[in-house]
């Protein structure tokens, strides 16, 4: 029975990795315009004999189902293909620039959750709640690229306390990492304050506070884990803006990373390397869902005992 | 009862919300190893006079009080933190459902312990090493009769029947040793055998010396176990005495009221004849003759379990429903009664055997081939709230119900309305009300006006009337014996209720786990239970002394 629901699971990630890279195939066909050009350069003066054998090369002049099945068979065996541009396998690419996005990504998911909590665990249920809640709102309005030119011309033209540009050390990722948090932190803090001040409604919370429990108890031992299960639920959104955001704040705060390589890669037509930052996307979405599915479980032991129906009537 | 002895004991308790007094100067004292029941109606102000003696009043109400002693203490002016002292080490809470008032997320083991964690040990009030934490919380689940603790204790709530849920939530009401135990309908959730085996604790704990208030709506629940009865409504205690005075001589009209308007089993030992007719006409002739309404043959129903194996709700159920009759399905919660109505009502297909309506395949075809005759059976549910759109007004809710509303032309369908609103008891002026401006009785005859809008030949209720006040019950009851007298639809009533059953019913299923243990005419199956099942559900029912 479990081992059913684990194989169906993987069966469910593999199909929308097998989506997105076929979608990506699929988009990048239809724009008009010929790789060989784009990877010649817009200057090279070349022969339409060398031109041809580079697409023979490349097996640009292979029927397209018989391109999009050794493209996935690359695929599988883990082969991107190589950048038109810079000459490199596109893992290589990827794999260059990861770490600077994944430390700016970790900074902000850490920096949103530390905001978020503490605006949801000491103001819940107060009086504050509306001044947060304006500035929650606020956060998440605001387009990130302004948050950043802000953040900078405060911070750092201003008062000078961190580095306009750059990656280097601590100092360089707090104004980007901040840029991407301040939203992710407003509708987080808003997700978990509800759900804090629901939990607080039902009667376990009654009952524990029968027993004593003083309100630090009762958010820590009981009612942040029921609204944690809300919260988890955003997870999928605030992927997408640490990945969106990373495109737009490397770009402000020329950072290298992910993002500015996807940049470049769309705007230079170098497509291997574009599909390669598709598939991977969508990997890491399918993995953190799994995670996701993971976590619910372990806080919702009610997740676990399913009862459902033979043919899943109701 | 010398004073040392006196647990709690107020005097001129008073809350309010603003300027509406809800609790209005009531008095009470409480010694250790006494029961002392506070029974009324929903809004009767009998839960906010208990939160009070925790100091749990929800946000905006005041408390003043002339008196207010917890284990001789005055605690008028207490602080919140003085308040977190009392509450778990001197008065202990026991609310209803242990589903949703034990943590569902927290295992049943730390819930117990927590009192502990915040008060420390009960004796010396020390920090307890978590060794013997776990050991008090084995010791404690013991002490409320819960079998194998050690392993319920790492159990989750969801994981234990109801019985032994509100077990472990008594437990962790107790393991901080309170003299006081506040229990708030504390068997409201439960089946009648369950809801025994559970007073019986509580009766058990306070021969031990325990300090009980219970409160409930129910006279017959109470009557068991309290020493004394206090009767409250609209704030106010109208008649407080021993137990047996109140319920057997009352002499405030209110307590006799509801006395009165409580359905009761009549009692087994009474020859037959002394059965008393179900409401009065309420058997009309043409329910001899006819061919059935409804007729189920051999139903069955099955569910996957989670480890994979199938349980069958309902199994072999068999029975017809002749024009204008009323049968009763009872049995215990997880017998499969809502599950047959929701097969006979179409909601939900069979696996095995079939249903007919009139005569005509009713399970088996297509909803499309259903939509037409659907207001020919009517669904009439606990919840009738849930099932009105909010912002929808009662005269359109009702209308929801018309066939053919939409060809009607408006006048008509006014009259009509009007004329449906007046067959349920309903004022006309109510017509532009929303549901949420109506009282719960009020609800349940709008949710009946528009079952009963198509002309329906049967109606299943599903436990209609169990949200419901005593009193507002009884009308209920009445109206729904009165629409089959006068309209000659027939009725299938679900409900966990054998004292409701027996007022409104002719005959009567038992069901339990799926299977239909014993079926027949009321006063037979109520009076001479053949199978032992139904023997113990007829036995388990509270009754007045």
């Amino acid at each position: 029975m479990v081992f059913r629901r684990i194989l169906a699971r993987l069966a469910g990630m593999l199909v929308v990795v097998w989506g997105a890279a076929t979608a990506a195939f699929l988009v990048l066909k239809l724009v008009p315009g010929d790789p060989v050009d784009v990877m010649l350069g817009v200057s090279a003066q070349a022969s339409p004999e060398l031109k041809q054998s580079i697409r023979a090369d490349l097996g640009l002049d292979q029927p397209l189902p018989v391109q999009y099945v050794s493209y996935l068979s690359r695929l599988v065996r883990g082969d991107f293909g190589t950048s038109y541009q810079l000459r490199l396998p596109v893992t290589d690419v990827i794999g260059q620039q990861l770490g600077y996005t994944l430390q700016l990504a970790a900074a902000s998911l850490a920096l949103a959750l530390a905001i978020a909590l503490v605006g949801a665990v000491v103001v819940h249920g107060r009086a504050a709640r509306g001044i947060v809640s304006v500035l929650e709102l606020l956060a998440i309005s605001s387009p990130p690229f302004w948050i950043g030119l802000v953040l900078l011309s405060v911070f750092a033209f201003g008062l000078g306390w961190f580095p306009v540009a750059g990656a280097d050390g601590i100092q360089g990722l707090v104004l980007p990492a901040l840029t991407i948090a301040l939203p992710v932190a407003g509708i987080l803090g808003q997700v978990l304050r509800t759900g804090l001040e629901d939990a607080e409604q039902q009667p376990f919370a009654t009952t524990a506070r029968a027993r004593g429990a003083g309100p630090a108890r009762l958010v820590l031992r009981h009612t942040l884990r029921h609204a944690a299960i809300p919260a988890l639920t955003l997870a999928g959104y605030i992927v997408g803006s640490l990945l969106g955001g990373a495109v737009i704040v490397e770009s402000v705060f020329a950072r290298p990373g992910l993002g500015r390589v996807a940049l470049a890669a769309i705007t230079n037509r170098d497509l291997p390397v574009v599909m390669g930052i598709i598939v991977f996307t969508a990997i890491v979405f399918v993995l953190v869902n799994l995670v996701v599915d993971l976590a619910y479980r372990a806080i919702d032991p009610r997740i676990a005992a399913p009862t459902a129906a033979i043919r899943g009537a109701r | 009862m010398t004073d040392a002895h006196v647990l709690v004991r107020a005097a001129g308790l008073t809350v309010r919300f603003g300027s509406t007094v809800v609790v209005d100067s009531v008095s009470l004292s409480l010694a250790a190893g006494e029961c002392l029941a506070i029974v009324g109606e929903s809004g009767s102000g009998k839960t906010l006079t208990a939160r009070a003696l925790l100091g749990l009043l929800p946000d905006g109400a005041v408390l003043s009080a002339d008196e207010l002693l917890i284990d001789g203490a005055d605690v008028r002016r207490n602080s919140e933190a003085d308040w977190r002292r009392i509450r778990g080490a001197r008065v202990g809470l026991v609310s209803q459902d242990a589903l949703v008032s034990l943590d569902p997320l927290r295992r049943v083991g730390r819930e117990v312990a927590e009192v502990l964690e915040i008060h420390g040990d009960p004796v010396s009030g020390h920090r307890m090493p978590w060794a013997a934490l776990d050991e008090t919380v084995t010791t404690q689940l013991g002490r409320v009769a819960m079998p194998e603790p050690e392993e319920r204790a790492r159990q989750y709530p969801h994981e234990l029947s109801g019985g032994l849920r509100q077990r472990a939530l008594i437990a962790s009401a107790l393991a901080g040793k309170p003299g006081v135990l506040i229990a708030d309908e504390p068997t409201t959730a439960l089946d009648v055998t369950v809801q025994a085996q559970v007073l019986d604790l509580l009766s058990g704990l306070r021969d031990d010396g325990l300090g009980i208030i219970v409160i409930s709506h129910d006279l017959a629940v109470v009557a068991g176990i309290a020493d004394r009865v206090a009767v409250m409504r609209s704030g106010r205690i109208v008649e407080v005495g021993a137990t047996v005075e109140v319920l057997s001589n009352p002499r405030h009209p209110y307590t006799r009221m509801l006395l009165a308007a409580a359905p009761r089993l009549p009692d087994a030992s009474f020859p037959e004849s002394s059965f008393p007719e179900p409401v009065e006409g309420s058997r009309p002739s043409t329910s001899s003759g006819g061919d059935p309404v409804l007729r189920a043959t051999g139903l069955g129903r099955d569910f996957r379990r989670p480890d994979g194996g199938v349980r069958s709700a309902v199994d072999d159920v068999s029975f017809d429903v002749l024009p204008a009759a009323a049968i009763g399905i009872v049995g215990e919660s997880g017998s499969g009664k809502t599950t047959l109505a929701r097969l006979l009502l179409g909601f939900d297909a069979p696996d095995r055997g079939s249903v007919t309506l009139d005569g005509q395949p009713w399970s088996g075809i297509t909803e499309g081939r259903r939509r037409s005759r659907r207001g020919d059976i009517q669904y009439i549910s606990q919840d009738p709230l849930g099932s009105f759109d909010p912002r929808y007004t009662v005269s359109r809710i009702v209308a929801e119900g018309l066939r053919g509303g939409s060809r009607l032309s408006s006048r008509t369908r006014a009259a009509r309305i009007r004329t449906l609103l007046d067959s349920v008891g309903l004022d006309a002026s109510l017509a532009g009300r929303r549901p949420h401006e109506l009282s719960g009785g009020q609800r349940q005859r709008v949710a009946i006006a528009r079952a009963i809008a198509s002309e329906p030949r049967i109606l299943v209720c599903d436990e209609p009337v169990s949200a419901l006040d005593v009193s507002i019950q009884a009308t209920i009851i009445d109206l729904l014996a009165g629409l089959r007298r006068d309209l000659g639809v027939a009725l299938v009533f679900v409900s966990h209720d054998l004292a409701v059953v027996a007022t409104l019913c002719d005959d009567v299923l038992v069901m339990r786990d799926g299977r239909v243990v014993e079926s027949g005419a009321i006063g037979e199956v109520f009076a001479h239970p053949r199978h032992p099942f139904t023997r113990a559900l007829v036995d388990a029912v509270p009754r007045m002394p």
